[in-house]
């Protein structure tokens, strides 16, 4: 199928053609790129986070938690923790087995109406150890690593922004935002003594405004105050723009669309020989990987310049790993493919999607 | 004072301001009245996203003379774009309410006699609509719908929708050519303009721009429009005369988070409202250079911008300090801050009419 659409593409069969030009775009540019660096390890490390805050939230709750939060509970079994799954696998079986079950303790008791305390606490040690050999400690504590990692918690499904919005529609998970919010305030922290003083009064202003008034308390106002979210987007977007400034570090990937295009296919394509040795599970944090920055930058993009390949990508996507229906992505009802490709085809197709959606957008 | 807008039937107006729309007022579009008189009688028109209202201020004063409520169920829906026809009679608000997945009766187009303040028509806008602008002639009004990634246009004579058409995703800024032959529309997810033929009534191409367009507003002359990308701290410059082609791309800075903007009377200076970072920047349109940062005395996270049409008075609409700061251009200082209602959105201004 790509080969017809790479064909497609080449015979410049767009109904709509792009109009601008490479050089008319005066890249503007930070000194540190830590997406564009390490986007597989920033993918990991958003997981072993995303984890952490399911497990603040299970404990923030008297039990039995309201029935609505406990599906937001349950992506620390799945996706979230397929983001790193894989590797921690095959560093610390051990771990990783302890790991798997104390994290599925956790939902046992949620399930059941139970105390989670204990449960939650012994998996949030086990997650620390997790973090400690998952990520190289020298990327890791680097400036512009964290301040990556902020901001996908500002940013990112289920973070400061996303959160808020998200409870529009589903209430229950304005908690996330709740966690959320008050991990970046601990990892701004580490950041800090980086900021000029106006930037770290303003940072404190924005984060007092984000912890104290739209989430001070975990669970969500009910009626939910919907006029809010654009709100609490703004201050998100604010605290972003100064940990960028803060460390000099882009973090925004869809600056420049072409190259991010270019980048996905090089980030997943060692995923694909991954899945070709039959490492599933690491296999899939590639596509993770790439998936997020998929949706967020490329999906809208590639639908009004080039469908074909947004409509590859979202057949492939979740054929390949587990996606949740959004609102503008359409990613359900994905047919079955008669054409029963191996994950490694599946993987090399996406990377191919990637190689002419670079060339479309160009 | 408030007044409140009953959808489809007349108002009484007797305790509104006496005088106040009496005369009728004429869009400045952005940046010059079209059909009216310009009598030097300006009023400002603020839509307040929170409180489901708009603010009127009177620019001789710079006083709030009167709100017009749009909703009484403020929190549930909301005014955002608006725009003034050019024979001053009406004002079209943007409605919608803060569930954007879902299409409500709420999702329309407002016009309103300034006159009476009487609802003259609604024009169903499924999809919710942002922000809007009106054709030279003022036949036609141009909308962007937000939550289902179209552009629609609505002939005002039948209050009929005549076209939609796909544009990106969550389309936001919206503007029709001075000369009446194009519109534009932003979308923030997609980082595209999409440009549409009002003669053809097709869609000519995307534009990828900058990333996260917020706002676009075309130069006097309709040769040039200019595009605001909050994320990627640029204007871009589409000329329209070269296939509607991106020429270039102004920098702002990263952190500089632009979003309205409105060329001034002369056509000389851009007004870029940068609405994270509570700044106005002045662009010389000459040389695509950054001439002056307003800042101090703004108001907080500045989202809407205009400018009187002799020139001499910018206004900002400030989302989180609710209010509109008044800038002088001679000195680009702010003279004085004017509390509104919350959320202040986005700002307009029209002329009163000689007689």
């Amino acid at each position: 199928m790509l080969n017809s659409v790479s064909r497609w593409v080449a015979a410049g069969a767009f109904a709509l053609a792009l109009g601008t030009s490479a050089s008319a775009q005066e890249a503007l540019t930070h000194k540190y790129d830590p997406f564009f660096e390490n986007l597989l390890y920033q993918n990991q490390v958003y997981g072993l986070e995303m984890v952490g805050q399911r497990l603040a939230m299970a404990t923030a709750f008297q039990p039995p938690v309201n029935p609505a939060l406990v599906p937001q509970l349950e992506r620390m079994e799945r996706r979230d923790y397929a983001r790193f799954h894989g590797t921690l696998k095959e560093r610390n079986p051990q771990l990783e087995t302890q790991l798997t079950a104390a994290l599925h303790d956790v939902m046992v008791g949620i399930q059941g109406g139970k105390d989670v305390a204990q449960q939650a606490a012994k998996a949030r040690q086990l997650l620390q150890q997790a973090s400690e050999i998952i990520v190289d400690k020298n990327v890791r504590d680097t400036p512009p690593f964290k301040a990556a990692v902020l901001a996908n918690l500002l940013m990112a499904n289920d973070g400061v922004a996303e959160a808020f919005e998200d409870a529009i529609r589903e209430n229950w998970g304005f908690p996330n935002g709740w966690a959320s919010v008050r991990r970046v305030e601990v990892l701004w922290k580490e950041l800090e003594p980086m900021a000029t003083p106006a930037v770290r009064e303003e940072a404190r202003s924005i984060l007092d405004l984000l912890k104290n008034s739209f989430y001070a308390q975990p669970a969500p106002k009910i009626p939910f105050p919907n006029e809010e979210a654009e709100d609490v987007e703004a201050l998100a977007h604010q605290m972003v723009t100064l940990i960028e400034t803060t460390v000099d570090a882009t973090l925004y990937m869809g600056r420049d669309l072409p190259k991010l295009a270019d980048y996905l296919a090089k980030v997943l394509a060692p995923g694909c020989d991954v899945y070709a040795k039959g490492n599933k599970l690491v296999g899939d944090e590639y596509v993770h990987s790439v998936l997020d920055q998929y949706r967020v930058n490329l999906a809208g993009v590639l639908d009004l310049v080039a469908p074909e390949l947004r409509k590859e990508a979202q057949q492939q996507f979740p054929r390949l790993v587990e996606v949740e229906y959004d609102f503008y992505e359409g990613f359900e009802n994905v047919p079955p493919d008669p054409r029963n490709l191996t994950d490694e085809q599946r993987c090399r197709e996406l990377v191919n999607m990637f190689t002419e959606a670079k060339k479309a957008l160009l | 004072m408030t007044i409140r807008v009953a959808f489809g039937r007349a108002l009484a107006v007797a305790t509104f301001a006496a005088g106040l729309f009496g005369a009728g007022v004429a869009s400045a579009q952005g940046v010059v009245p079209r059909n009216a008189v310009d009598t030097g009688n300006y009023r400002i028109y603020v839509a307040n996203e929170y409180n489901a209202d708009i603010t009127v201020i009177d620019t001789k004063t710079d006083e709030v003379i009167g709100t017009i409520a749009i909703s009484g169920r403020p929190g549930v829906v909301r005014p955002r774009g608006m725009a003034v026809s050019p024979d001053g009679k009406t004002i079209y608000v943007a409605v919608s309410d803060f569930h954007p997945e879902y299409e409500v009766p709420e999702d329309k187009i407002v016009a309103i006699d300034v006159k009476t303040n009487q609802v003259l028509q609604e024009f169903r806008a499924g999809g919710n609509p942002e922000r809007i602008s009106i054709t030279p002639d003022g036949k036609q009004v141009w909308a962007s719908l937000e939550a289902i990634a179209q552009g629609a246009g609505y002939d005002l004579a039948t209050g009929t929708q005549f076209i939609n058409f796909r544009v990106g995703v969550e389309a936001e800024g919206v503007a029709v050519s001075p000369d009446g032959k194009w519109v534009y529309i932003t979308a923030e997810a997609t980082h595209t303009t999409t440009v549409f033929d009002i003669a053809q009534n097709k869609i000519l191409k995307h534009v990828l721009v900058g990333n996260r367009p917020r706002s676009v507003a075309f130069s006097l002359d309709s040769t040039k429009a200019y595009v605001s990308a909050e994320i990627g701290g640029t204007i871009s410059v589409i000329d329209v005369t070269k296939n509607h082609t991106q020429v270039a791309s102004i920098n702002l800075g990263l952190d500089s988070r632009p979003v309205e903007l409105v060329v001034d009377p002369a056509g000389k200076y851009l007004y870029v409202a940068g609405g994270g970072t509570s700044a106005i920047y002045v662009i010389d349109l000459a040389t695509n250079k950054v001439v002056n940062t307003i800042k101090e005395k703004l108001g907080r996270r500045p989202w809407g911008v205009t400018i009187t049409p002799d020139g001499k008075k910018v206004y900002t609409a400030n989302g989180l300090s609710d209010s509109v700061s008044v800038i002088d251009p001679s000195c680009m200082c702010v003279v004085k801050n004017i509390q509104v209602g919350r959320g202040a959105h986005s700002v307009q201004i029209g002329v009163v009419p000689a007689g």
